[in-house]
């Protein structure tokens, strides 16, 4: 596999997507939102945290995320230009990869710009730096999953919307996971608990970078990636 | 070179090719004719490596498509149906990116872009969007992207349906120019396209092969004996018995008028009948207005052996 055409063919996905007024309105929409959660903690709680900004966002991302990878199959196999793509000498693995790396560039975009918010928050007050860096490491874990689960769903169909509702419940299941604890005692609600990203993404706000969480959305991206291949190679087999 | 050895695809149950064998030979332009789901768009698929094949083995440009795909692709330029490209993209941007995904880079691939943009004639369009040019201007872009790393191997699937006249008639130039250095096959509906550009055509019907070679092979195969057609000046009703009365003539029937009192007939005999009308005509002091041979045309060829009805 060559990481050079994984950069190339993410930088094509960059362009086409920054060419239409999509990631714009998203990056507005997300910041405004979020920008009111983030403000409403500091100066009507007047607490110097980001958990606000943090909090949200495994509900937030079901919307956003999804959104965003839902064209990065469909609009190619609807449009053909697949053909033309896959009749490159690149590896099928490296499309995924350039498409997947695209998607958590825009995520990670976004991060960074949040950033603003923790410099801000050290120019008000003094922050713990521990759960805000821990906090910034489990939102980009978190959203590089739900963008491997999107990228999924667009691998699955050529219509658009069908991949956003698709992405949309396969984040929203895992979502759905760890809130079900509080409804199904015993070893199943725990199962489910386990499964969902709750209780791992938790662990981040309160600064605990545990390996096992790290594993949990490194691992759920390796399968919903190992997935988006195997849909897209199974024009091979169809 | 082109080599495919028994080629066979089958979509679940249902067979698309069926056991197709050719090969084209580098500096020839080979035409696959075929009506609609006859396999040409599935065989055009499996040689560039975008579908596998059930069966059967493809080497392209002395490799096996199936042992070594990206070296093979490599040796390949593809312009898939339809043209599909990305509309957002700009087309200087697009052939950057294409040509980097090639394995050009820096001069080289400044040096092969502007030689694609000045062979395919995009030097008025290179810095608009994708999605401004008109169909022509696309299609030349196609043809630009599938040349850039310069293929030994060019295969064209329909490359000028949905164009205008003269913009059928620039990719074809195109074509012919690229031809000298190039291995060419193309799928087609237009059949004077065929003919015009074609060294050879392969006609492909339910997934087999039914008819392969020039067009002057396949017209020879069709003929049934010598097609000949006739104008005279004369009385009609006199001279077709007299046509008929002449020992080598099958079949004699009496075609349009193209001028009052100049019918047409269309003769076929056993071998050429044409000093034999002319003795015939002059006897009878019937001025001859035309006299050619008639060979049947590739349309005719072509719906008789796929089943066509018209």
């Amino acid at each position: 596999m060559k990481l050079s055409n994984v950069r190339l063919l993410a930088k094509k996905e960059w362009k086409e997507s920054f060419n239409s007024p999509m990631p714009y309105i998203f990056l507005v929409v997300f910041f405004l939102l979020l920008g009111w959660f983030f403000i409403s903690s500091l100066f009507l709680m007047g607490q110097a945290t980001m958990e606000e900004f943090f909090g949200p966002l495994p509900l937030l991302l079901v919307f956003f995320l999804p959104a965003f990878t839902m064209r990065l199959f469909s609009e190619e196999y609807k449009s053909g230009t697949i053909e033309t793509l896959a009749t490159l000498p690149v590896e099928d693995m490296e499309i995924v990869l350039g498409k997947y790396k695209a998607a958590v560039g825009i995520w990670g975009l976004m991060l960074v710009l949040s950033i603003f918010y923790a410099v801000l928050l050290f120019v008000l007050g003094r922050p713990d730096p521990g759960p805000l860096a821990a906090g910034f490491l489990g939102a980009f874990l978190l959203g590089g999953f739900y963008c491997a689960a999107g990228l999924f769903a667009s691998s699955l169909t050529r219509n658009q919307v069908v991949a956003f509702l698709l992405g949309f419940l396969s984040c929203f299941v895992f979502f759905l996971f760890g809130k079900m604890v509080h409804f199904l005692p015993g070893i199943p609600g725990a199962l489910l608990a386990f499964l969902g990203v709750d209780i791992h993404y938790e662990s981040f706000l309160r600064g605990v970078v545990d390996t096992r969480d790290v594993l949990y959305f490194l691992s759920g991206q390796v399968l919903f990636l190992a997935g988006t291949l195997a849909s897209f190679n199974s024009r091979r087999w169809r | 070179m082109i080599d495919v050895q028994n080629l066979v695809k089958h979509y679940g149950a249902a067979p698309a090719v069926k056991g197709i064998t050719f090969s084209v030979q580098p500096g020839e332009v080979v035409g696959l004719l075929g009506p609609n789901g006859a396999g040409k768009s599935t065989t055009l698929r499996i040689l560039t490596g975008y579908l596998p094949a059930t069966d059967g083995a493809v080497r392209m440009a002395e490799i096996d498509i199936r042992d070594r795909p990206l070296e093979a692709r490599k040796r390949i330029g593809y312009l898939s149906e339809n043209n599909p490209l990305y509309e957002s993209l700009g087309v200087w941007e697009c052939l950057g990116l294409f040509a980097r995904l090639r394995g050009l880079a820096g001069d080289d691939a400044r040096r092969r872009i502007r030689t694609v943009v000045e062979q395919c004639s995009l030097l008025d369009v290179v810095s608009k969007d994708i999605g401004q040019l008109s169909k022509g201007f696309r299609q030349r872009l196609g043809l630009a992207l599938a040349i850039l790393h310069d293929p030994d191997i060019l295969i064209l699937d329909e490359p000028t349906s949905a164009l205008d006249p003269n913009q059928q008639q620039e990719v074809r130039d195109l074509i012919l120019k690229l031809k000298e250095k190039k291995t060419v096959l193309l799928s087609t509906h237009i059949l004077p396209e065929a003919q015009n550009i074609c060294d050879r055509l392969l006609i492909i019907h339910q997934g087999t092969i039914v008819a392969q070679g020039t067009v002057a092979e396949l017209q020879g195969r069709m003929a049934e004996g010598v097609t000949t057609y006739v104008r005279l000046k004369g009385p009609g009703e006199d001279i077709l018995p007299a046509i008929q009365s002449l020992p080598l003539v099958t079949r004699a029937e009496r075609m349009d008028e193209k001028e009052p009192g100049c019918p047409g007939f269309l003769i076929t005999s056993a071998e050429d009948p044409r000093f034999a009308l002319f003795d015939l005509f002059s006897e009878k002091r019937w001025p001859v207005m035309e006299l050619r041979p008639q060979s049947a045309s590739l349309d005719e060829i072509f719906r008789s052996l796929t089943g066509a009805n018209g």
